[in-house]
């Protein structure tokens, strides 16, 4: 009994972090104006950042700086694309998704001699902790609540929200618009790079981040645009997964059920019958001075 | 400010593309280092599925046939990492799917427009992309494994090769009956699909066949991990959480069928300190003899791996084909019997296997008198199972 209640609480963190990150990631970039889709993207190469470089630096700490790098350096571009040269935020998004792939393929195949996986990592672990574990329950005890303190009640994050509703107003009060934007799309990229360190710090294969992005995203519509409600709301895709792996529930409930559950709860509550989705006002509208 | 930004980008991507040419010249100039002057007799080309080479599992198993091919018939592999040479007689070249694998048919196209005799596509999933690149193709021999058409479908130019999957892992089906301590074992397959169920209905009928406990319900516990192909074979962090349900439900033993994945079933195994049964190749023995500690400890959990032999297919045709000049429009099926399926007997897992070989032997000489006749289908093994009784 005991045995099972722990199962289900484990799985559903270890299954929803690198969601819930992703979602809270998002949050960060929506928040400052940004449409960022490729989460997906920063997921895949931050995982492949750390494993391989965990895997040549012989320490999990070499694995943690190379994910957050690589998830910070995939942002930036993101950054410089929309923010400073006004891009499409959806072309930009899908073209970082396509270029994580393939960089990612061409680099396993250059490091690792060969191109859909990596070698096995064994370096996992950090403080004689196992790092996915650490860094899926930090998600929950140290991130969210950071992330919610940070945009709620700070100056840092006044600015950050304002540029995303108003950015006419932000600039007219002395607030760099693009500045804030970058700062949006950084924080964001470097939480979701930890989303893909707690994806898979063993292997890497290409495909592994299976739109887990994407779903982060629907996590970040369930909650809101708000960063406690975005991560509780990416557990729902967590808790359906681990549930559904216990006999005596396989035995009452389908499992197609529990597996669409969540995708229908996102329906449900973007069609407005629960709560109502209320983006952020300027969300990925390029901002142009004095237009 | 602008023009700084636009001059940098520009240098940037010049540089990349700069470094992405010597990158390519480099391998370039090696391979044509390693090769001997004259052309080959024979051409290869060989698409692998989603996976890749490297999976430890089915497609280097296919692998392993065109090193097999290489060294016995004399030829090499192009653009092979490992620079696999023997002689210029036959020339193969394998390439991998993108993500997701929507290109499947290009490639198959490219490698038959470029002169390649014998195109192999290795997986169910080509089923549609041969067809389609064999009609365009009639000169061009194909194979595809895993997967046919009905006779009057069948192209002229299409060799199938099968597999009793159902046969291998019957045998570690009874492995792990005799081996569990508690009655309870665990199959995780990749997607709820026919072939897959090979494998499950083939190991519960030899769990159940050898361990009479095994016949009750929910002794057995299956699981599958998507009915998405693209989140089904390489997917080891939710083929660890699957592994760790089953375990932590009372399973000693879990069996995978589910490519990559089944990394994380291993890694599971592991931490648990339970057992795991590996697919396709002998995962034991290749994780046993990895250089990673990681994978050297991953393998002291693997009682045996049902054997599939993608390579003596893939070996079987490539030298057909270069014996005769030609295939024939005909399906090839590898149970037992042709050596095609079988479970791991290695270095690392004698002492395990030793007490129980005699018996689990002696099962695959009924098999293959037809004493044993192994269920492929879920309607079969019901049928199996009525006839052993409680």
């Amino acid at each position: 009994m005991w045995q099972t209640i722990w199962f289900i609480i484990r799985s559903t963190i270890i299954s929803s972090a690198p969601i819930g990150y992703a979602a809270l990631g998002g949050v960060f970039n929506e928040r400052s104006g940004v449409v960022n889709i490729a989460l997906e993207g920063i997921l895949l190469v931050s995982s492949f950042g750390y494993v391989a470089g965990a895997f040549f630096g012989h320490s999990a700490w070499w694995g943690l700086f190379w994910g957050i790098m690589a998830g910070l350096l995939l942002s930036l571009i993101h950054a410089v694309a929309t923010v400073t040269f006004k891009i499409n935020h959806i072309v930009s998004g899908v073209a970082l998704n396509t270029i994580a792939i393939g960089v990612t393929r061409m680099l396993s195949l250059v490091m690792f001699g060969q191109e859909t996986q990596s070698k096995t990592n064994s370096y996992t672990q950090i403080f004689g902790m196992d790092i996915q574990w650490l860094v899926a329950l930090m998600l929950f005890l140290v991130i969210a609540p950071l992330s919610y303190w940070l945009l709620f009640k700070t100056s840092l994050g006044l600015r950050l929200r304002s540029v995303g509703e108003n950015p006419e107003a932000a600039d007219s009060l002395g607030i760099s618009v693009e500045k804030m934007r970058y700062t949006g799309v950084l924080i964001g990229g470097v939480i979701a790079s930890l989303g893909g360190i707690a994806l898979y710090p063993t292997i890497w294969q290409s495909g592994i981040s299976g739109g887990r992005g994407f779903i982060g995203l629907a996590s970040m519509i369930l909650g809101n645009w708000m960063p406690i409600r975005s991560v509780l709301a990416s557990t729902m895709f967590g808790f359906a997964d681990a549930i559904r792996l216990l006999d005596f529930v396989k035995a009452y409930i389908p499992d197609e059920f529990l597996t669409a559950l969540p995708y229908v709860l996102v329906l449900v509550v973007l069609a407005g019958l629960i709560g109502k989705a209320r983006p952020p006002r300027a969300d990925g509208v390029p901002y142009v001075r004095g237009e | 400010m602008k023009k700084v930004f636009t001059i940098i980008t520009v240098l940037a991507l010049v540089l990349t593309l700069g470094l992405m040419g010597c990158g390519q010249s480099q391998t370039s100039n090696q391979n044509s280092g390693g090769q001997a002057s004259g052309e080959p007799k024979l051409k290869v080309g060989v698409v692998f599925d989603i996976g890749g080479r490297g999976d430890k599992s089915f497609n280097d198993s296919a692998y392993r046939g065109l090193v097999k091919a290489a060294k016995e018939l004399g030829g090499y592999i192009k653009d092979d990492p490992d620079n696999v040479n023997y002689g210029t007689n036959i020339e193969m070249k394998y390439l991998e799917p993108k993500q997701g694998g929507s290109d499947r048919e290009q490639l198959l196209r490219k490698l038959a427009e470029n002169g390649y005799d014998l195109v192999i596509g290795v997986g169910f999933a080509f089923t549609d992309a041969i067809k389609n690149v064999a009609k365009d193709f009639p000169n061009v021999h194909f194979a595809i494994i895993d997967s046919c058409y009905s006779p009057d479908e069948h192209p002229a130019n299409v060799t199938c090769l099968l597999f009793k999957e159902q046969e291998g892992s019957f045998l570690v089906g009874a492995i792990a009956g005799y081996k569990t301590e508690t009655n309870k074992i665990g199959f995780i397959g990749g997607m709820d699909i026919p072939l897959i169920r090979k494998f499950m209905v083939g190991y519960e009928a030899g769990a159940m066949y050898v361990n009479p406990e095994l016949r009750k319900d929910g002794a057995i516990m299956t699981a599958f991990v998507s009915d998405d192909p693209g989140q089904a074979w390489n997917n080891p962090p939710k083929g660890k959480e699957i592994a760790i349900s089953q375990y932590d439900q009372g399973a000693d033993i879990i069996y995978h069928a589910a490519g990559g994945t089944g990394m994380g079933v291993f890694e599971a195994a592991l931490e648990k300190n339970k057992w795991a049964i590996g697919v396709d190749s002998d995962q034991g023995l290749i994780l046993a003899t990895s250089d990673q500690e990681k994978d050297r400890e991953m393998a002291k959990h693997i009682i045996t791996s049902m054997l599939k032999r993608v390579d003596t297919a893939v070996y079987t045709i490539i030298k057909e084909m270069y014996d005769n000049g030609k295939v024939d429009a005909k399906v090839m099926e590898f149970g037992l019997k042709e050596n095609g399926v079988g479970y791991a007997y290695n270095d690392y897992n004698k002492d395990l296997l030793d007490p129980i070989k005699p018996q689990v032997d002696e099962l695959k000489q009924k098999i293959i008198n037809g004493e044993i006749k192994v269920p492929a289908t879920d309607d079969e093994l019901q049928q199996f199972k009525a006839s052993l009784g409680q």
